[in-house]
């Protein structure tokens, strides 16, 4: 169990989700509300298309930019599905998610679909969890459809900004715990190499993802190579896509070790969205001692209309309000 | 358990070492000197990784302490003020910009001021304790009880808690304060925040703070307790560029004040003039240029390198006494030096020579105008055609490192795994290196792989090591940030940055371009002895300075000079000559503008993944 930080008495679980094919949510039900982004890719509306049921509070939320024909016709699909479709975008969407949860009637249970959401837009769906005040019973699964395995393409042309995903995750501000990144790898060529490079951090971990399809392994390995293997290479860790929970509890544990021996933990979270959810939740657990980064080229990053390769995989974040038990005073 | 002294990166930043850890396997480079000597600002100058923080860190008492070299105890005697050191490093100054996002604009100059402050009084109070403590260096004398007198003397000034008794305390109070004002950054920007507690926050005290008065108050008070009324405190400031635009003013203006006996030496990368400086306290410092002109370089900065590369070899050779000269290690190859000055018929010049224009049809017509049919004969009697061809020699032996022979005495690629011994030797790993400890070190690791004490590293595996640390390096530039590095506000450049001439450059394109430029009139089929390798930075474009600077301060673009319009001349560094088949040479200038816009397609090209280094064929275009 983990405490998302707050003032408020609550008992918050981060809990397996079980993986599954994206046709067995044909019989999932009883979700009272769902979040979901409208996105370029078809894996945006993947897991609302396969869900038999719609919540009744069903919501797609667009993006600014890059509404290209693909986005239209995912924002099409969200709306024969009779999706309430908003336009809560960039900075509005943290005030727009915390209002929404807080408006969730208590005990209520909700389906987060983070498969197209931007780092920043994951962030603050768990910032606003973190933030409820009076959380008297939620549940809530954050699912991922991962994409179908496609060649990376070639490196945007944008310049890569560094920062954290979204002020709250800025971490402590302090200079005098040594810095540790926790770098999940993606495919993206030297990206990584370059973020470590600029943020010049003494130590790094890099974590590799195993996915579905065994290409995304090598794609990795080979995109990171003038990383993972010179003289000075950081030490490597390895996660399965399909087990988010073991993800999180890993990158969790070794997070407070490290703020145990006296280091700071930053997380940047590249390649699959489901290690960026496994950051953002870690650092709202120990916030403000956990960053979150973000390496990104911004809207130069391709527009690539990811397939859904068909699996689905998640956590489920339980938040409930503490009991007091005998003796604890108060 | 992660160690920062074993780790990834360790050995090649200075910054997260302590000072007893910097001073362990610090080499004094000439400059140093000239930072003990100074008590008035000082403004360091050079690009990551040449040791700007190691010098700063050598300032402190506590790093002088730890300082075994046999010069330490002369400026352990020498030294005449007590240096604070103050990091702004990239993440820190990450962390104060993100939580400042949602700020609205008026409100971030006051928390980059008092970020600052409360930083910089950390280090004030932990130099003192220092001094009264441990120390050696500065060494002061201070009862406990008139420590807990003098700190609470300071501590209401200071906003420490009244109870606070030591200088220790009181540094760790500075520190815990400095978390608080970031906590207060992430109230104001909450959305949920109210703006009753919006108003609480904007008036919190840690706001007030004035670096100055708190600052000068302390060390007049410091100084008055331990009875030495005039000793001067230099705040060290490491990467000031990477202060957030508004902390820059914010400290700025925190530096109108003056006192005689508080001054600053801080350290920046980028090679615009921090004009902006102009107008506050700034305006009144001497530069220490930590890269200097080529001369300079070549004559004092290569005996710092050689001394840091024989600790690197002496590392490997543990219990040792004797460890071997770089020159020794790491031979040059063959025809280095060629044989002297000689182009007799049998000399090495003169094989070399024959050689090339055996089949290198552009050497050829060159060498047959220049020389004309007496040939290489009596040719040191020959002033002109003598210089032209001493000047020619090393492009000569490069060419034929990467050439041979093909079919009907046309040119033809050598083998890739025929390694060139042309970037072997030792004074040529410093001339690669720059000498940037950082890559000295990455180089020398590398070089050093399969060491084996008594052996010399043969010039075609040094050439091999060289090249696989260029590659890394360059490859890191593919996914680079740019800065916006100059110091103060910009006017309305800043506004035409998105609509500069050069948007889609990227530091990688531009390396790449000149590289590339450099490579066609250095292995190209046209021989010119003297080829372009230093450009004019003659555009006064916001988006192309950025990149150049962004270049600059990784070490990638070496600034070699200014014209007499201070203008920048700058010059793709060393470490990419192996990438590029390029000389190790100055070479000539040309216009950056003109280069640019001549080879759009090449910095408008996106990099492809994976993709070789193209090479042009010989006799053909890009």
């Amino acid at each position: 169990m983990t405490r998302l930080a707050s003032t408020t008495e609550r008992r918050v679980a981060v809990r397996p989700w079980r993986t599954r094919e994206l046709d067995d949510l044909a019989e999932a039900e009883g979700y009272d509300g769902m979040i979901a982004s409208v996105g370029y890719e078809p894996r945006s509306h993947a897991i609302a298309e396969a869900m038999r049921e719609r919540p009744p509070k069903a919501i797609a939320v667009e993006f600014r930019g890059q509404q290209n024909e693909q986005y239209l016709e995912s924002r099409a699909c969200f709306d024969r599905m009779k999706f309430d479709i908003k336009q809560e975008w960039d900075e509005r969407f943290l005030p727009f998610v915390a209002s929404w949860f807080r408006e969730l009637d208590p005990g209520a249970r909700v389906l987060i679909d983070i498969s197209s959401m931007s780092r920043p837009r994951i962030a603050s769906v768990v910032q606003a969890l973190a933030d409820l005040e009076d959380p008297s019973a939620v549940d809530v699964d954050f699912l991922y459809a991962p994409a179908a395995y496609r060649d990376p393409g070639e490196l945007p042309p944008g310049v890569l900004s560094l920062g954290p995903v979204i002020p709250y995750y800025a971490g402590e501000l302090q200079n005098r715990r040594d810095p540790v990144a926790l770098v999940g790898l993606g495919y993206e060529p030297f990206k990584a190499a370059g973020a470590l490079d600029s943020l010049e951090v003494d130590n790094a971990i890099v974590y590799i993802p195993r996915g579905f399809d065994e290409r995304f392994y090598a794609k990795v390995l080979e995109a990171n190579e003038g990383l993972l293997e010179r003289h000075d290479a950081p030490q490597r860790e390895e996660y399965l896509v399909a087990e988010p929970f073991e993800c999180f509890a890993t990158l969790e544990g070794r997070s407070l070790a490290l703020l145990g021996e006296g280091f700071a933990p930053a997380i940047l979270p590249l390649g699959p969205k489901v290690f960026a959810l496994c950051a953002t939740l870690a650092g709202a657990a120990h916030h403000p001692q956990i960053s979150v980064w973000r390496a990104s080229f911004g809207e130069d990053e391709e527009a690539v209309p990811h397939e859904p390769d068909g699996k689905v995989c998640g956590l489920t974040v339980s938040l409930r309000r503490a009991e007091r038990r005998a003796g604890d005073g108060g | 358990m992660l160690d920062p002294e074993s780790g990834p990166f360790s050995r090649l930043n200075a910054r997260r070492s302590s000072p007893a850890e910097v001073a362990r396997d610090f080499v004094a480079p000439p400059t140093y000197n000239a930072l003990v000597k100074e008590r008035d600002p000082q403004i360091l100058r050079g690009p990551r990784g040449i040791g700007k923080t190691t010098l700063l860190k050598m300032l402190l008492p506590e790093a002088i302490d730890a300082w075994q070299q046999p010069e330490a105890e002369q400026v352990r005697e020498s030294i005449g003020f007590t240096g604070a050191f103050v990091a702004a490093d990239r993440m820190w100054a990450g962390q104060l910009e993100g939580m400042s996002e949602a700020l609205p604009g008026k409100h971030r100059p006051m928390f980059g001021r008092a970020a600052f402050a409360l930083m910089s009084l950390a280090a004030l109070a932990e130099s003192a304790d220092y001094r009264i403590t441990d120390a050696t260096c500065r060494r002061v004398e201070l009862a406990r009880t008139a420590e807990e007198a003098l700190v609470a003397e300071i501590a209401p000034r200071w906003l420490a808690h009244p109870a606070t008794a030591s200088l220790g305390g009181l540094a760790d109070q500075m520190h815990g304060l400095v978390a608080d004002l970031g906590r207060l950054m992430q109230e104001l920007a909450h959305p949920d925040a109210t703006d009753e507690r919006r108003g609480e926050v904007l008036s919190s005290k840690l706001l007030t703070i004035d670096f100055w008065s708190a600052a000068t108050f302390f060390i007049h008070a410091f100084n008055r307790a331990v009875g030495q009324h005039h000793e001067p405190w230099i705040l060290l400031i490491d990467e000031f560029e990477f202060l957030p635009r508004w902390t820059r003013v914010g400290l700025g203006e925190s530096f109108q004040g003056k006192d005689p006996l508080l001054s600053f030496k801080l350290s920046i990368a980028p090679y615009t003039t921090p004009a902006p400086f102009a107008g506050s306290a700034f305006n009144d410092w001497s530069e220490l240029e930590l890269a200097p002109k080529r001369a300079q370089r070549e004559k004092d900065q290569n005996v710092f390198a050689a001394q840091l590369m024989k600790r690197q070899i002496a590392e490997r050779r543990p219990g040792d006494d004797e460890t071997p000269d770089p020159e020794a290690v790491f031979p040059t190859g063959k025809g280095a030096h060629g044989e002297g000055d000689s182009y007799a018929p049998d000399s090495v010049n003169a094989e070399f020579i024959a050689a090339l224009a055996g089949f290198d049809e552009g050497f050829r017509t060159w060498k047959d105008e220049l020389l004309g049919e007496r040939g290489l004969e009596d040719l040191k009697s020959r002033k002109k055609e003598y210089d032209e061809m001493r000047k020619a020699m090393p492009l000569v032996r490069l060419r034929l490192e990467y050439w041979k022979p093909g079919q009907d005495s046309e040119a033809a690629p050598r083998s890739r795994h025929a390694w060139p011994h042309y970037y072997a030797g030792a004074q040529n790993i410093y001339t690669i290196s720059e000498n940037n400890p950082r890559w000295l070190k990455a180089l020398a690791h590398q070089l050093l792989a399969g060491y084996k004490p008594g052996r010399a590293v043969p010039p075609a595996d040094q050439t091999r090591a060289v090249k696989a640390v260029s590659k890394v390096l360059y490859n890191n530039m593919r996914a680079v940030p740019i800065e916006e590095y100059v110091v103060a506000e910009r006017t309305p450049a800043e506004t035409e940055r998105d609509e500069s001439t050069y948007f889609e450059l990227r530091p990688f394109g531009l390396i790449t371009t000149l590289g590339k430029y450099m490579e066609k009139r250095t292995q190209g089929h046209d021989f010119t002895p003297e080829v372009p390798g230093t450009f004019l930075v003659d555009d006064p474009d916001p988006w192309l300075e950025d990149v150049v600077n962004s270049l600059v301060f990784l070490g990638a673009l070496v600034v070699e000079g200014r014209d007499k319009e201070n203008r920048a001349q700058v010059r793709p560094a060393h470490m990419w000559a192996p990438i590029f088949r390029l000389l190790l040479r100055k070479g000539r200038q040309r216009s950056l503008r003109s280069v640019l816009q001549s080879n759009r397609k090449t910095w408008r090209r996106k990099p492809r993944h994976g993709a070789r280094q193209e090479r042009f064929a010989f006799g053909g275009e890009e």
